[in-house]
């Protein structure tokens, strides 16, 4: 499936990020924006000191191979970890060494929304474990009431626009500390995605994988779509990625924000830096506020799709799939 | 001297009423124009579950069932969908009838271990209330969704290869049917095609061993469907389906229904119209103009959700190929009208139905399918229309697909047509990655959708009649751009079709209808 289990941290690490013009390092700034997923938690190995540091001294969460993402709201296909050639169905080989990575293929890719097209969870739902799971319960108690508070405004923003739900959402992550965040990965994988994922998710991704490249577009946090992409059996991730400031999240959201139209402009780069035919792509959502990844690919589906997204689909004669719940 | 159900017209006759998709239209014949009826509807058994015993325990060339069965042993019941009969049978289904007798000997011999199949293939998965219908209410409610299940053709573990022919077609079946220990088939045929070793080689197959078959150049030499000795595909049907009774334990039981499409109150529909009484008359304008004034969804309720009164008329079992002589016998019997010499021009009305749209409706595809499938097929001997003849058809040719049953028909049609119509290309270009396409495989699989690859089979199901017939005239469509998609040309109205196939057919052409529904076909000799 492309995934190596193998850490390979001599490859990728932070020293070996290439810096941006601000000094940011950035996991996929470079020719070897190959860095993908590892199956290995090594959260225990390094702490913030081990993240790499951009020009305002932030660390940011995934920029290391330690934390085994490195996403930055651009794809990481987890096949550029290896450097075995990947034997493709149809006896097509790819060689997907981090330097061979680039060259142009015809492999088709699914782009697969995850919040109600895979899970049946929302964004609210791994939100809420973190606030919950906070240092002491006076923590979480403080936290809750805080989201709570904030709700209102968070109900106006999914209404009005989701890029602005999804900035006003991880501001509720704002003073969690990175360690605590990836620490608690694992757990809110197990707790809230894998129990939440829909019976024939994988299924669907397995049988998408034999056609070519799996990715999940998400704008949920890439520390979890990592996770999830790796139980899968996906080969990539386009997320959101919190802003980390010495070690501690500032409650932002590292541009571009992966949401909406964004997600449509991330998928279009995403197939032209790794050479798939978008005519030849698929893209899977469950909502409205995805048409515009659905309408750049040659092959749309919708997954128990909302009224709007339902009522469109039709127009298209898109197909309507119903996953079901487990 | 002309058979009495071909009737030639003359300039008194009445207009002829023939379908058009869900409505009845009236069309003006010219004199001298052949048309073909239907037979009567042959007298049903009197007592139809003492056949069912009878042919379970005298059954041909093949020990009673009774004597197949032992405590203990697995026994898969694999059974034939909602394809069969059109429109779906009144209850009971001769189905549930034999499903009761069968269950109880087994039960009767301590065989427990009995799983029902749906032989579904790559047809859609039958919903539960589609299913209870054809195999009652106990069945159902003992046995459903555990031990009563639609087979899965893309279920990774539940497929088996059991072998490749001389001709090196791939046999995969059914990994619990290949694994029991009897596989007893329940069968309803309706057409002469079905039935026989199309049963299990077909109806527990997958895509890789339709592949053998359901594919262009195979189609193409078919002549036809309904004549399985000049059928190319039934050919190769058969050599699959002899292996696979070589290594499997069949016991196939095939029943046969008469042509009773309609009540006895719409018998008119079969009938000459120049011998219609005054009621019958005043029955058949009644109906024809409510058809024209209801609303789509009304018609077509009138239509599907009423079960038709099908009488059964033979029970047969045993060893395949045995017991399906009988049944193609009984099938002949009922179908078979005898007609002197071909068409230059066939004319017939496209009636509401065909095996793939029973609860939905019929899309452009399935029209296609109908004419230059089934409908060109319904003869044996030689094709009722001449080789370079035209065939003229009244359906509306509506841009309408469920969106649920025939998903990928939709992408087929709207954007694969558009690039060429030519099945060949088809085939090699596009068939296989369609049909590997994830979203239609899932819709397929847990949704009630047919298999992507589904769409090409209705495509090819026309190639030889597309390849025979020079012109095809749509009267009646409703837009022109699904005829040029299908390749046909359109009239408004059967005087302008028939002044337009005059065009390129010889000097006084002979012009046939063939006037379905109810089934018929044409027993052709030159």
């Amino acid at each position: 499936m492309g995934i190596d289990n193998k850490p390979r941290l001599g490859l990728r690490g932070a020293a070996a990020l290439p810096a941006n013009s601000h000094g940011r390092k950035e996991v996929g700034a470079s020719p070897a924006d190959a860095v993908g997923i590892d199956s290995k938690p090594r959260l225990g190995l390094r702490g913030a000191a081990a993240l790499p540091t951009n020009s305002h001294g932030r660390k940011e969460v995934g920029a290391s191979p330690a934390d085994a993402v490195g996403i930055d709201n651009r794809c990481e296909s987890l096949c550029a970890l290896t450097s075995a050639p990947v034997q493709m169905k149809n006896a097509r080989t790819r060689q997907c060494s981090p330097c061979a990575h680039r060259e142009p293929t015809k492999v088709p890719a699914s782009y697969f929304d995850v919040d109600g097209t895979l899970v049946a969870t929302n964004l609210l739902h791994p939100t809420f474990f973190y606030l919950a799971n906070q240092k002491t319960p006076l923590h979480s108690l403080g936290r809750i009431a805080n989201a709570l508070v904030r709700g209102p405004s968070l109900f106006a923003a999914e209404v009005w626009d989701r890029r602005l739900f999804n900035e006003a959402l991880f501001s509720l992550y704002a003073g969690m500390t990175e360690d605590r965040l990836l620490i608690l990965a694992d757990e809110a994988f197990d707790t809230v995605l894998r129990r939440s994922l829909f019976q024939e998710s994988k299924a669907l991704v397995q049988r998408c994988r034999e056609n070519g490249d799996v990715v999940l577009v998400s704008g949920a946090l890439d520390f979890l779509m990592t996770r999830l992409a790796k139980h899968l059996g996906a080969t990539g991730v386009i997320a959101n990625k919190l802003e980390i400031k010495d070690g501690v999240a500032t409650g932002r959201i590292q541009r571009p924000v992966v949401a909406g139209p964004e997600k449509a402009r991330l998928i279009r780069e995403h197939a032209a830096k790794h050479g798939h035919d978008l005519a030849d792509c698929s893209a899977y959502s469950d909502s409205y506020s995805d048409i515009p990844m659905l309408s750049v690919v040659g092959h749309p589906a919708v997954v128990n799709p909302d009224l709007r997204l339902g009522r469109l689909a039709k127009s298209y004669g898109w197909p309507v799939l119903a996953l079901t719940p487990s | 001297m002309t058979h009495p159900l071909v009737v030639t017209l003359d300039k008194k006759s009445a207009p002829r009423t023939i379908f058009a998709g869900d409505k009845l239209v009236e069309v003006a014949m010219p004199a001298g124009t052949r048309v073909i009826y239907p037979r009567p509807p042959l007298e049903p058994l009197k007592d139809v579950d003492a056949a069912i015993r009878y042919a379970l325990n005298h059954p041909e060339n093949s020990d009673p069932l009774h004597a197949k069965l032992r405590p203990g042993m697995k026994v898969v019941i694999a059974i034939d969908d909602i394809s069969l009969p059109l429109p779906p049978m009144r209850r009971p289904d001769i189905r549930e009838r034999v499903l009761t007798i069968v269950l109880q000997m087994l039960s009767d011999y301590g065989v427990e271990d009995v799983e029902m199949i749906i032989a579904t293939s790559v047809h859609r998965r039958m919903t539960g209330p589609e299913v209870r219908h054809i195999v009652g209410d106990r069945i159902f409610n003992a046995y459903w969704p555990k031990r009563l299940y639609n087979h899965d053709a893309e279920d990774p573990k539940g497929m088996k290869e059991i072998g490749t022919t001389e001709e090196g077609e791939v046999v995969e079946l059914n990994r619990k049917a290949v694994e029991s220990d009897l596989i007893i088939y329940v069968n309803l045929n309706f057409v002469p095609m079905d039935g026989g070793h199309k049963s299990v080689a077909v109806g527990l197959c997958g895509y890789r061993s339709l592949l053998a078959h359901h594919n262009p150049k195979t189609m193409r030499q078919c002549w036809s469907y309904m004549d399985p000795p000049k059928s190319a595909l039934a050919t190769s049907v058969t050599r699959m389906g002899r292996l696979a009774n070589k290594q499997l334990n069949v016991f196939t039981i095939e029943t046969t229904v008469n042509n009773r499409m309609f009540d006895r109150n719409l018998d008119f529909l079969s009938k000459n119209e120049d011998d219609l009484s005054s009621t019958e008359k005043a029955g058949l304008k009644a109906l024809t103009y409510t058809l024209s004034k209801l609303p789509q969804p009304a018609r077509n309720a009138i239509f599907q959700k009423v079960p038709a009164p099908y009488g059964v008329t033979g029970v047969f079992a045993g060893e395949t190929e045995a017991a399906h002589e009988k049944t193609m016998k009984r099938g002949y019997e009922q179908y078979l009208v005898p007609i002197k010499g071909q068409a230059d021009i066939l004319v017939t009305g496209v009636p509401f139905i065909s095996p793939y749209n029973v609860n939905s409706f019929l899309n452009p595809l399935l029209v296609q399918v109908m004419v230059q499938g089934y409908l060109f097929n319904l003869y044996r001997g030689a094709p009722l229309v001449k080789k370079g003849g035209t065939m003229i058809f009244t359906h509306p040719c509506t841009d309408q697909f469920d969106e649920n049953h025939h998903a990928p028909y939709i992408e087929f049609v709207h954007k694969l047509l558009p690039e060429t119509r030519d099945a060949m290309e088809l085939h090699k270009r596009y068939e296989r990655k369609f049909a590997s396409n994830p979203a239609y495989i899932q819709m397929y699989r847990t949704g009630n959708a047919y298999h992507p690859a589904h769409p090409f089979f209705m495509w090819y199901w026309g190639e030889a009649g597309r390849q025979h017939m020079g012109r095809v005239i749509a009267v009646g469509a409703d837009n022109e751009y699904i005829p040029k998609l299908l390749g046909y040309e359109t009239a408004r109205t059967m005087g302008e079709a028939l002044d337009m196939a005059r065009e390129t057919a010889p000097p006084s052409p002979e012009i046939t209808m063939l006037h379905v529904a109810p089934m018929l076909m044409a027993d052709v000799t030159v």
